[in-house]
C-alpha cells in the first residue's frame, strides 16, 4: 500500500480495533453478527476517514460511528421478530457505558482473576459457550438437560463473574 | 435494596435478552426499570460488558487482519462499501466453526485433557526435530495448540488448520495463533500457502506480513530485524503497528525482499529474494547437516544455506569469484595478488589464490593477511567445490570419487568441499549468526586430506591450513609420498568474524586432490533471554 493516507488509517484503526470490537460485543452478543458489523464498520469508518481530525479520540468517533450502524442492525433484526431492547432503552445504556479506552483492557485482566475463582464446571461451561460458540441447544442436548437449566447455569455464573469484577474494580485491582 | 432485590432473577433475563430468548412481558418490565432506575441500569451496562468481556476473551472471537483492513479500503475512499473481504471473512468463521464443532464434539468429555484451547494445526513431519520446555515430547502427527513452541535443533513441517504449510528452521521460537496466523518470535521458517490459506499471517516483532497466495521465508530476530524473501505469489509486508514508526506497508512480488532494521523499523527494499537462504523441503536421507547443530560449508560454496540446498558440483571460481558448474579441467595462472569478494554467496566473505611470494596476501574483505603464507606458482584447478570428486585433465568423460580413511566423500551423509591448490575462501561467520538467530558457532571439524584415490602421481608437497580472523588455528602437510589425512577441530570464539581454509603447493600442484570431508560449523543454540518470554 502506497497510499500514505490508507497507512495512517491502518494504524489507528489496528490500535483501536479491540475497543471497538468490544463496544460492538456489549450490544450484539452474537458473533457472527458482531465480526459482520464489525467489517461493515471499518468500511464506512475508512469511507468516512476524510472526517476524523488527527490528535482526537479515533476509539471515541469510530464508537460514534458504530452506534449508528449497531442501531441499523437492529433494525434489520426487528423485522425477523427478534425481540430485543427499545431503541430508547438502548441509547440510555449507550450512553452510560464506560469510554472505550477504559473499558476492555482492564475487565479482561479482572476478569481473569475472577475466572480462575469458578469452579471447574462453571469454568467449562463458560468455555463451551463462548470460547467454542456452542449454541445453547446444543449444550442442553450434550449435557442432557433442558435449555432453562443451561441458561440459567449461564446467567448465575455471569452474575458471579459480574459481581466479582465489580468488586476487584472498585478495589482498584484483586478481587476481594 | 438492589438490582436483584428490585428485579428478581434478573441475570437470568439478561441472559435470556442477549439470546434473544426473553419473555416480551420481562422485557418490558426490564426497561422500565432501566429508565427509571440508575441502578438498575448500571448494573445492565456492567452485565453486558462482563458478557463481552467473557466473549471477547475467547479464541473464537477475532480481530481483523491487516490484510482485511487492507482489503477492504484498498476499495478507495468513495468506493462505497467494500465487501470483497466478507465473504473471506465468512470463510474464516466456517473453517473456524468445523474446527471448533469438531473440537466441541471429540473434547466434549475430555475438557481437562485440552488446557490450551481447540489444536490449530498439526506436526506434519519431522526430521532430527529436538524441542525445548513443555512440549519436549512432540512427535510427528501432534496436535499442535496455541503455545509457544521451541524448535532448538532440525526441522518440522506445520499444517495449519485452514491448509497452509510451514516450515520450521531450528532454532526457531512460535506460536500459532489461529487456524491460519503464526507469531514468529525468533529463527525461520518458509510458508507455503495454497487458496484455502489465501491471507495467512505471520507475526514478527519488526512487521506482519499477509499472504496473498503465495510462498515466502521470513527471518526474524527477538529486536526485531525481519527479513522476508518472497518466492511466488505476494505478500504485503506492514511494519510493527507501534506508531513510532514510520515506513508505510508494502507489496511484494515474487523474488523481490526486504529487511526490517529493528528499533527503528526502517524498511529496505529492492533486494533480490533468495531462495538458497531457506530449507524449503526436509532433507534428503540422511542429512548430515541439522539446523541448530551442524551447518555444512561445503553446501554453502555449492549455494546453499548450509542445510542442504545447495547444488553437488556447484563451486566458486577464485578470481572472478563466480559460481561454476563441474567439470572445468584447466589449470589457471591467478593474476598477481588480490583478493575476489564473491556477492552472490551471502556467506561467503571472498576467495583468493595464496601465493607469499606477491606480498601480503590478502584474505578478508576487512584487509587482514595470512602471514607465513608460502610461495606457490600462483597457479589453481578449478577454486573451491561442493564435492569431492577428482577430474583429470585429458580425461573429459572420467571421475574419481574422493575417498579419506576408506570412507567415500561427496554424498549427504558426507559431504565434502573440495580445494585444489593453491585456493583460499574466507567464510563470514557474523552473517551465518545474523541469518541463524539465536545460534552461536562453537567449532569447526572435519577431516582433511588428498584423497586416498587420486588417479595419478602427485607432483608436490601439499599444506592445508586454517585460520580465524588472519591467525593460524591449523596446519597440516601432505607430504609427496604420504597421502596422509587429519582431524580438524578448531574454536571459533563468539567474537569471530572469519574462518578462512587454505591449501598450498610450493611446486606444481598437479593431481594434489586436498577436500575437507564433512566440513561443519558445530553450533549450539543459546538461551537468548528475549526468547523465553514469546513475544
Amino acid at each position: 500500500m502506497n497510499d500514505p493516507r490508507g497507512v495512517v488509517f491502518l494504524r489507528y484503526f489496528v490500535r483501536h480495533q479491540q475497543e471497538i470490537y468490544a463496544c460492538i460485543l456489549t450490544l450484539v452478543p452474537n458473533l457472527h453478527d458482531a465480526d459482520d458489523l464489525f467489517q461493515e464498520g471499518l468500511t464506512v469508518m475508512w469511507h468516512k476517514f476524510d472526517q476524523f481530525a488527527p490528535g482526537t479520540n479515533f476509539a471515541a468517533w469510530a464508537v460514534q460511528i458504530m452506534r449508528y450502524l449497531i442501531l441499523d442492525y437492529r433494525r434489520r433484526c426487528a423485522r425477523s421478530k427478534k425481540v430485543q431492547l427499545s431503541d430508547e432503552v438502548l441509547d440510555t445504556l449507550m450512553d452510560h457505558m464506560p469510554s472505550p479506552q477504559d473499558q476492555m483492557a482492564v475487565r479482561l485482566e479482572a476478569l481473569k482473576d475472577c475466572m480462575a475463582q469458578l469452579d471447574e464446571r462453571a469454568r467449562r461451561m463458560i468455555k463451551v459457550r463462548y470460547e467454542r460458540n456452542t449454541s445453547v441447544a446444543d449444550m442442553a442436548s450434550q449435557l442432557r438437560i433442558s435449555v432453562r437449566q443451561v441458561q440459567r447455569t449461564l446467567a448465575s455464573i455471569n452474575g458471579v463473574l459480574l459481581r466479582c469484577m465489580r468488586r476487584s474494580l472498585a478495589a482498584g485491582g484483586d478481587p476481594l | 435494596m438492589s438490582p436483584m432485590d428490585r428485579i428478581p432473577d434478573i441475570d437470568y433475563h439478561l441472559e435470556l435478552l442477549l439470546e434473544g430468548a426473553i419473555d416480551p412481558k420481562d422485557l418490558a418490565r426490564l426497561e422500565s426499570a432501566i429508565l427509571n432506575d440508575p441502578e438498575v441500569r448500571d448494573y445492565c451496562v456492567d452485565y453486558l460488558c462482563t458478557c463481552a468481556a467473557v466473549r471477547r476473551s475467547s479464541m473464537a472471537t477475532g480481530e481483523l487482519s491487516e490484510t482485511d483492513i487492507m482489503a477492504a479500503i484498498s476499495q478507495g475512499p468513495k468506493g462505497g462499501r467494500a465487501q470483497a473481504g466478507r465473504p473471506r471473512r465468512w470463510s474464516y468463521a466456517a473453517a473456524a466453526a468445523i474446527l471448533i464443532g469438531l473440537a466441541a464434539w471429540i473434547g466434549w468429555s475430555l475438557w481437562l485433557g485440552a488446557p490450551t484451547g481447540p489444536a490449530v494445526g498439526t506436526l506434519a513431519e519431522v526430521d532430527q526435530a529436538v524441542w525445548q520446555g513443555p512440549h519436549s515430547h512432540l512427535a510427528r502427527g501432534a496436535a499442535l495448540h496455541s503455545d509457544l513452541l521451541r524448535l532448538r535443533e532440525g526441522l518440522a513441517r506445520i499444517e495449519l488448520g485452514q491448509g497452509a504449510q510451514v516450515l520450521i528452521q531450528a532454532p526457531c521460537d512460535f506460536r500459532l495463533d489461529g487456524t491460519n496466523e503464526l507469531a514468529l518470535v525468533s529463527g525461520k521458517l518458509v510458508a507455503s500457502v495454497g487458496p484455502p490459506a489465501r491471507g495467512f499471517v505471520v507475526h514478527t516483532k519488526g512487521a506482519v506480513l499477509t499472504d496473498l497466495g503465495t510462498e515466502f521465508g521470513v527471518i526474524a530476530d527477538p529486536k526485531g530485524r525481519v527479513e522476508a524473501h518472497v518466492f511466488e505469489g505476494r505478500v504485503v509486508l506492514a511494519p510493527s503497528a507501534d506508531a513510532s514508526t514510520q515506513a508505510g506497508a508494502l507489496s511484494l512480488d515474487a523474488g523481490q525482499a526486504v529487511v526490517v532494521d529493528p528499533y527503528g523499523g526502517a524498511v529496505r527494499a529492492g533486494y533480490h529474494a533468495q531462495t538458497g537462504l531457506f530449507v524449503k523441503a526436509m532433507p534428503r536421507q540422511g542429512e548430515r547437516s541439522c539446523p541448530g547443530r551442524r551447518l555444512n560449508l561445503a553446501d554453502i560454496v555449492g549455494g546453499g544455506n548450509g542445510f542442504g540446498t545447495g547444488m553437488p558440483g556447484q563451486g566458486i571460481d577464485l578470481v572472478t569469484g563466480r559460481a561454476f558448474k563441474r567439470p572445468i579441467r584447466i589449470v589457471r595462472q591467478a593474476p598477481q595478488g588480490g583478493y575476489t569478494p564473491v556477492p552472490d554467496r551471502r556467506y561467503i566473505d571472498g576467495v583468493f589464490v595464496p601465493n607469499g611470494g606477491h606480498g601480503r596476501v590478502v584474505i578478508s574483505s576487512t584487509g587482514l593477511a595470512f602471514q607465513g603464507c608460502p610461495v606457490t606458482l600462483g597457479t589453481y584447478y578449478e577454486g573451491v567445490v561442493n564435492t569431492a570428486e577428482q577430474t583429470v585433465v585429458d580425461q573429459p568423460d572420467t571421475t574419481y570419487p574422493g575417498r579419506l580413511r576408506g570412507v567415500e566423500y561427496g554424498t549427504p551423509q558426507h559431504p565434502a568441499l573440495n580445494i585444489h591448490p593453491n585456493a583460499g575462501i574466507t567464510f563470514d561467520l557474523e552473517a551465518i549468526r545474523t541469518d541463524n538467530p539465536g545460534t552461536t558457532i562453537e567449532r569447526f571439524t572435519a577431516l582433511c586430506g588428498i584423497s586416498e584415490s587420486t588417479p595419478r602421481p602427485r607432483s608436490s608437497d601439499a599444506d592445508t591450513w586454517v585460520l580465524v580472523d588472519g591467525s593460524v588455528a591449523f596446519h597440516v602437510s601432505c607430504p609427496l609420498d604420504q597421502n596422509r589425512s587429519q582431524e580438524v577441530t578448531v574454536p571459533i570464539a563468539p567474537g569471530a568474524r572469519f574462518l578462512t581454509l587454505v591449501t598450498t603447493c610450493t611446486r606444481d600442484a598437479g593431481h594434489s586432490w586436498c577436500f575437507f570431508g564433512d566440513p561443519m560449523l558445530d553450533l549450539a543454540v543459546g538461551e537468548d533471554k528475549n526468547n523465553s518470554q514469546g513475544d
